[in-house]
């Protein structure tokens, strides 16, 4: 065996600034020129606050669509958590961990479901998990009989989890970061995340590898579970209030971040940290809109432009693959 | 052949639904020995190779390895006996690079159980530049790179893990003739090293010339078996297309 030493590919610049990241920039410069109230330190944190909760549920999404398949129930599940969080937490009267564990593991548990009927059964990940929708939410609005779910006793300790501001910013922003960095740890440098990339670039080359696909795309949807259920909860503790029939929709929102990215939608492709630069794109564009008192029919058409704009972008990038 | 086989398939059949994909079939490969499976397509000659490799199990019938009998519930098993397989298809993951096809499902770790990409990175680079000196720029993903390249990994990972016994699935078919010419010397030097080949092909002048035995198979059964040096191109078709049985070469058969 030759011990010669080849001219191996450093890290690239490329590797680590992906377009997103130059997107980001760009907007972030044009935000500034059109209004110098954006770069104020508390519009600063009002963008970071605004993209969390869709993020963390983009985050789960991205994991579940690197391997290959889509998770569009994260609404229903991110409403799922908030609910039962606050039917919990304050009016419960049971602990504040267990206010926010059992959420998240309901949400493990629609994951794991989820996870099953894609990766067992074999059944279309967006069928399946649309149909996993209308079951949790049917569920949820069946538990709480339609009625506004109102937590007038909410501890102060449940909502001091979110209203803190550390250093000035949300708390939930350093959750976003934390889980950021946690998933591109796993998805870039462990043996799991390395075999959710081969399940979504070839399905057969894994299962012939001897990569166990259905355990660990059944741990796909599990983290996406998780962490819809982790967007609930945070919600819950921010809001304090919900009227179940109102929340929801996170879904789209969550995976038009996720597709400007620039994860495949055919699975094998994609990172969390661009991901979480997406969002920051998102939310800088709705703030800067908001800042100029653009009304929501126009956001929506920023937003539909944005989705379809990034999945023609990447596709054409692609060789039209 | 006086040694044990290496692997031995017993009586091995395999029902897809209704279907009889393989009725009873038996075969043997011993140390050093190129055995050419041949068929037309639907014969079973792949469904054969797949339960060696561990893809599926038979639905009756016993594999032995070195005389014990041994079950496969996953590629990992086979591999873990030294059965290595380098499909038709090459079953690499298009959107990863070199070192990571080449140690897919058999990941190398650092102390604290993350990947180890730095070894996995120099190992796949001695490995692939023993195979094909002109292999340079590894780390790209192996969609980018050329037949021959992709056709690289997939051999020296199949050769890589103390392989005994080697299955290759049509190995020739995506080539030219100078990576055919490359492919039939590494079968030559494989099998020096005492290694087992079990050869799939329906290509029979490039069967005649690299294998020692030829089974051939119809309909999925055992239509007979020859040894390459006592046989002609003639005889072989005239197997694979009238299905005629012919009696077992020598005393190897049940």
């Amino acid at each position: 065996m030759s011990e010669a030493v080849l001219p191996r590919r450093r890290v690239h610049v490329t590797d680590v600034v992906t377009p997103i990241w130059l997107v980001l920039v760009v907007v972030i410069v044009i935000a500034a020129l059109i209004s110098d109230r954006f770069l104020s330190p508390g519009n600063v944190a009002a963008v970071l606050q605004q993209g969390v909760i869709t993020g963390i549920v983009a985050l789960g999404m991205t994991v579940v669509l690197v391997g290959g398949e889509f998770d569009l129930s994260t609404g229903a599940t991110v409403m799922m958590a908030a609910v039962v969080a606050l039917l919990l937490g304050p009016d419960g009267g049971v602990g504040i961990a267990v206010a926010i564990a059992v959420p998240l593991l309901i949400g493990a548990g629609i994951g794991a479901v989820n996870g099953l009927a894609v990766y067992r059964a074999g059944a279309n990940s967006i069928v399946a998990t649309i149909g996993m929708q209308f079951l949790v939410i049917g569920a949820v609005l069946a538990l709480v009989s339609g009625q506004h779910v109102r937590a007038d006793a909410i501890g102060e300790t449940f909502t001091a989890l979110t209203h803190a501001r550390p250093l000035g910013v949300p708390l939930p922003v350093f959750v976003f970061a934390a889980l950021v960095a946690a998933l591109a740890i796993v998805m870039s440098q462990t043996v799991f995340g390395r075999h959710i990339y081969a399940i979504g670039g070839d399905v057969e080359a894994a299962t012939r590898a001897g990569i166990p696909v259905a355990r660990i795309g059944i741990a796909t949807y599990v983290i996406s579970g998780v962490l819809a259920a982790t967007s609930g909860v945070l919600i819950a503790s921010l809001v304090g209030h919900l009227d179940p029939t109102a929340i929801g929709g996170y879904e789209f929102p969550a995976l038009t971040a996720v597709v400007l990215g620039g994860t495949s939608l055919s699975g094998g492709v994609g990172r969390p940290a661009d991901t979480a630069g997406a969002i920051l794109v998102i939310a800088v564009i709705t703030n800067v809109m908001t800042i100029l008192n653009y009304q929501y029919p126009i956001q929506l058409l920023v937003q539909g432009m944005v989705l379809t704009g990034a999945v023609a972008f990447y596709s054409w990038r692609r060789g039209g693959a | 052949m006086a040694a044990n086989p290496l692997v031995e398939m017993v009586n091995i059949t395999r029902n897809f639904g209704g279907v009889h994909a393989l009725k009873g079939v038996d075969l043997s490969v011993f140390a050093g020995e190129v055995v050419a499976l041949l068929g037309h397509n639907g014969a079973g000659k792949s469904v054969l190779a797949q339960i060696l490799s561990g893809v599926y199990p038979p639905t009756s019938g016993e594999i032995k390895v070195d005389g014990s009998p041994v079950h496969f519930h996953s590629p990992n098993d086979a591999r873990r006996h030294g059965i290595e397989t380098i499909y038709q298809t090459l079953a690499l993951a298009d959107n990863l690079d070199a070192p990571s096809n080449f140690f897919l499902g058999r990941e190398l770790r650092t102390s604290l159980g993350f990947l180890d990409k730095r070894r996995m990175a120099e190992e796949a680079a001695a490995a692939l530049v023993d195979l094909n000196p002109n292999f340079t720029d590894i780390e790209r993903p192996v969609r980018q790179m050329s037949g021959g390249q992709r056709q690289a990994i997939a051999i020296a990972r199949a050769i890589h893990f103390n392989v005994r016994v080697l299955i290759m699935d049509e190995p020739t078919a995506a080539l030219g003739p100078h990576e055919t010419a490359q492919v039939a010397a590494l079968i030559q030097r494989l099998r020096d090293q005492g290694i087992g080949i079990l050869l799939i092909s329906h290509d029979v002048r490039d069967v005649m010339r690299l294998s020692d035995r030829i089974v051939v198979l119809k309909n999925g059964e055992l239509v007979g078996e020859v040894r390459a040096e006592e046989s002609d191109e003639d005889e072989v078709v005239e197997m694979i297309i009238r299905g005629r049985k012919l009696a077992p070469a020598d005393g190897d058969g049940p």
